[in-house]
């Protein structure tokens, strides 16, 4: 019998830290993509521009397994250097074309119409996140239709 | 699990304990993170709040900091659940009364699987053994649930639901030892291919038993091994599978409690065996579209013993259900489904105790439809389901639910609802013969003769009986004032019918011969046997309430506090039945309280804890009892976790339930403190 017939998560009612909490998201994200073969078989270098507060609580999960690679955070001079997530705090500047074979990440309020794949915001004091799939495809990346289905929204 | 979006709001959906102020968001699933607030503010997740049953969550966190090895540790406190510890294993567990080791009105799934026992209808805990740490959670839905998860979820169910293996990956040890146990668990995860994850693991623990009353200690000690996989793929962009699949060996050492078959005196001696489960889960979804989703589960369940108990039986079961889910327009959501279930069963026993007919085989179909419909000006939601069912025993069954959840305010629902829920008749209902096991002293009193010598208790089945129902209506109102505060408080009246208790069917002296038909025979008997038939003869009525409220008083300390009432009355229709009554209605305590906190004095350190109050019980008589349990972790690099866990420490040793049917002897819960290290990387 396949009851389980809802699965909602389980609600925290209590507020958090907004840096941690989009750490803890781009970290989840990390961890749903369909990431194409790698050069690294040892690390998943994520790579953060102008978002030092989130890079500081991503410190927590660095090591961790994601898709069998170990999760290096870095936050370099020159985003796109050897980055397969390049993820841009609200204030960073980017402009598309991305890197190639980066997955993009955003939060500021015109990242998908500047060209990026993933936007995160915050709607209502909960997180959301807006996803261009046609982009994110193209670019050899894919999102699994669960994840899809918890995307406010899904250009495509 | 990413799986569903919340399709059914019926019965829950989830709900957790706020204690997000303590909770790491690293620790959360994706979906989890959507529902947490980023600042604070007066709102919280409508799905928590917006459930029109009474649930209770206990989340992978609430595992964690509770140190529980076990699924019955990991549900002590939970409001409105009986939960009494019978030995270092074993447990009677029960929402809402009617507690035992044979409790048979409550439904306990795994991951949709239901894990219990179809020889009376229950579950034996102590063959649950689980991977406590890859729990996503455990859903307690209380009050009857039939209309969606089908007959016997009378009194509520418990949903054990495990984690994706996406979110398992990587190695993970988790190792506990203490004066009565010594457990080791141990997982590795990771992905296989582009789009599939997989877990496997594996879990030894060495339980020892509790000494039985007025002993001073017990040397038998049980050993399980289980082991198990689960691997979840994405198959395309619409469609997910999932298996799963695990088995457990026990190596049982017992006490029995027996008559001796010629002295009928009653002799305490220990026994030795084996139990083997296996099973295996398969998992297909598509969703064509994101207003409409397919599912079809198929899963099987083997059960064989090796006797340790004097009657044993091993079962096959096998499973194949399908639902559809579907928004129409005007966000009408309708869910439908069937199910057909296969089982084969053979039962080993000796002459004073086994099964007539000693094999079987049962199947039962179901079909249900559910849909819930917002009717918004009226901030009201109703929800109606049913499911109907033809079952072998009991035969068919109509199991409506209809409830209406109302939000007057931002911080206010209130839900109330009607349903009917059956139990079917289990194998012991129908076909138990036992013949020998000690009758009560207050028997003598209805023997229609009056009798010197011994009276040997016999227990018959009855082939044919019906169902067990139960109407019920719940009332609920939750509260959020305030991020930091919510109260949830649920009133329940309960009314059963044709309740399954045994009646005197006859008087037999030792040559086989009736009182009835030749009435001088039992003065020169050594003894007389009572026979009773179990028969539908019994009513019972309850009602009760359960507060639970949580208090975020501060960055560090969350506080949970629980209380539950429970009035329970078992009436039989005849003298003999009133009397078998009396022995179910008072094994459920009248008042029960807890009080948990998760307190984080200093980064990494956590001082976690819980303290319970049950009242007596009046049947078998047992003591009120207050205890709790304190553990202390400590996290000394991300990833590797120390804790010491102190349980049951209000007192050295009480009596939580003697359960007079089992053949188990009673024991006493000890104090017991324990070590525990988890590392995970």
């Amino acid at each position: 019998m396949a009851l389980v017939l809802w699965n909602a998560a389980p609600a925290l009612a209590a507020p958090q830290n907004p840096d941690r909490l989009q750490a803890a998201m781009i970290y989840n994200i990390a961890k749903f993509v369909r990431w194409p073969p790698s050069p690294d078989a040892v690390e998943l270098r994520l790579c953060l521009h102008g978002a030092a507060p989130v890079a500081r609580q991503l410190q927590a999960v660095v090591g961790r397994s994601v898709s069998g690679r170990a999760l290096a955070v870095a936050q370099p001079d020159r985003p796109g250097a050897g980055c397969e997530l390049l993820v841009y705090g609200e204030q960073a500047q980017f402009s598309a074309p991305a890197p190639a074979g980066a997955l993009t990440v955003g939060m500021s309020a015109d990242f998908l119409e500047s060209g990026g794949m993933i936007a995160l915001s915050v709607v209502r004091n909960k997180l959301v996140f807006d996803v261009h799939l046609t982009r994110l495809r193209a670019a050899g990346f894919d999102l699994s239709a669960e994840v899809l289905a918890l995307a406010r929204s899904v250009h495509r | 699990m990413l799986a569903l979006r919340p399709l059914l709001i019926l019965l829950i959906c989830v709900s957790t304990p706020a204690l997000a102020n303590s909770v790491d968001p690293f620790e959360l699933s994706l979906e989890e993170l959507l529902h947490v607030e980023v600042v604070s503010a007066a709102m919280r997740a409508q799905d928590q709040f917006t459930v029109p049953a009474a649930v209770h969550v206990i989340s992978a966190r609430d595992i964690e900091r509770s140190g529980a090895t076990s699924v019955g540790e990991a549900l002590r406190g939970v409001p409105g659940l009986v939960v009494a510890r019978m030995n270092n294993n074993s447990w009677a567990i029960s929402a809402r009364g009617l507690n035992g080791a044979f409790s048979n009105k409550q439904l306990v799934l795994v991951d949709g699987r239901t894990v219990y026992d179809p020889s009376f209808a229950g579950v034996y805990w102590d063959n649950l053994e689980l991977p406590m740490a890859d729990i996503e959670r455990i859903e307690v839905i209380r009050g009857p649930s039939s209309a969606i998860w089908g007959a016997n979820a009378v009194n509520g169910v418990i949903n054990i639901i495990t984690r994706h293996s996406r979110e398992t990956t990587g190695a993970r040890l988790t190792a506990s030892t203490a004066g009565h146990h010594r457990i080791v668990d141990a997982r590795y995860g990771d992905t296989a291919g582009e789009h599939s994850h997989f877990r496997v693991y594996g879990k030894y623990a060495e339980r020892e038993l509790f000494a039985a009353k007025g002993q001073p200690n017990s040397e038998r000690t049980n050993r399980s091994v289980l082991g198990g996989f689960r691997w979840d793929s994405q198959l395309t962009g619409t469609q997910t599978l999932q298996l799963s699949g695990s088995f457990l060996e026990r190596d049982l050492e017992s006490y029995q409690e027996t008559l001796d078959p010629l002295t009928f005196a009653p002799t305490v001696a220990g026994s030795e065996g084996n139990a083997n489960t296996a099973n295996l889960m398969a998992r297909w979804q598509y969703r064509p579209s994101e207003r409409r989703q397919h599912q079809l589960q198929f899963f099987s369940n083997h059960f064989d013993s090796d006797s340790a108990t004097p009657l044993s039986v091993d079962y096959d079961t096998y499973r194949v259900s399908y639902q559809q889910s579907h928004t129409l327009a005007g966000n009408q959501l309708v869910v439908w489904g069937l199910e057909y279930q296969h089982l084969r069963y053979r039962s080993d026993g000796i002459p004073q105790l086994r099964f007539t007919p000693d094999r079987g085989r049962e199947d039962d179909v179901a079909v249900f439809a559910h849909t819930e419909k917002a009717f918004e000006p009226l901030n009201l939601v109703l929800n109606v389901g049913v499911r109907l069912e033809d079952n072998t025993r009991g035969g068919e069954a109509v199991q409506p639910r209809v409830s209406l959840g109302w939000t007057p305010r931002d911080t206010v629902f209130v839900w109330g609802a009607l349903s009917r829920a059956t139990r079917k008749p289990s194998i012991s209902d129908e076909s138990i013969a036992a013949l020998g096991f000690p009758v009560p002293e207050r028997i003598d009193e209805l023997s229609p003769v009056p009798f010197a010598g011994s009276l040997i208790g016999e227990l018959r089945g009855r082939a044919g009986i019906d169902n067990e129902t139960v109407d019920a209506l719940d009332l609920g109102l939750r509260w959020q004032p305030d991020s930091r505060w919510s109260a949830d408080l649920t009133g329940f009246y309960n009314r059963y019918h044709d309740f399954i208790l045994a009646d005197l069917s006859d008087l037999r002296c030792a040559s086989g011969a009736s009182i009835f038909v030749d009435p001088a025979c039992f003065v020169t008997s050594p003894f007389v046997v009572l026979s009773t038939t179990n028969s539908n003869r019994g009513e019972a009525r309850s009602h009760g309430a359960e507060l639970a409220s949580r208090w975020l008083a501060g960055e560090s300390l969350s506080l949970e506090l629980s209380y539950s009432y429970l009035n329970l009355d078992v009436e039989g229709s005849t003298a003999f039945t009133d009397f078998s009554a009396s022995l179910l209605g008072g094994s459920s305590p009248q008042h029960q309280a807890a009080l948990r906190w998760h307190y984080s004095p200093w980064p990494r350190w956590r001082i976690d804890g819980q303290v319970r109050h049950v009242s007596r019980l009046a049947n078998p008589a047992t003591d009120a009892h207050t205890t709790f349990d304190l553990r202390l972790s400590w996290e000394p690099r991300p990833g590797l976790t120390l804790a010491l866990l102190g349980q049951e420490l209000g007192d050295r040793r009480h009596f939580e339930l003697d359960d007079s049917f089992d053949n188990a002897p009673a024991t006493e819960v000890r104090r017991s403190v324990a070590l525990q290290l988890r590392y995970r990387r």
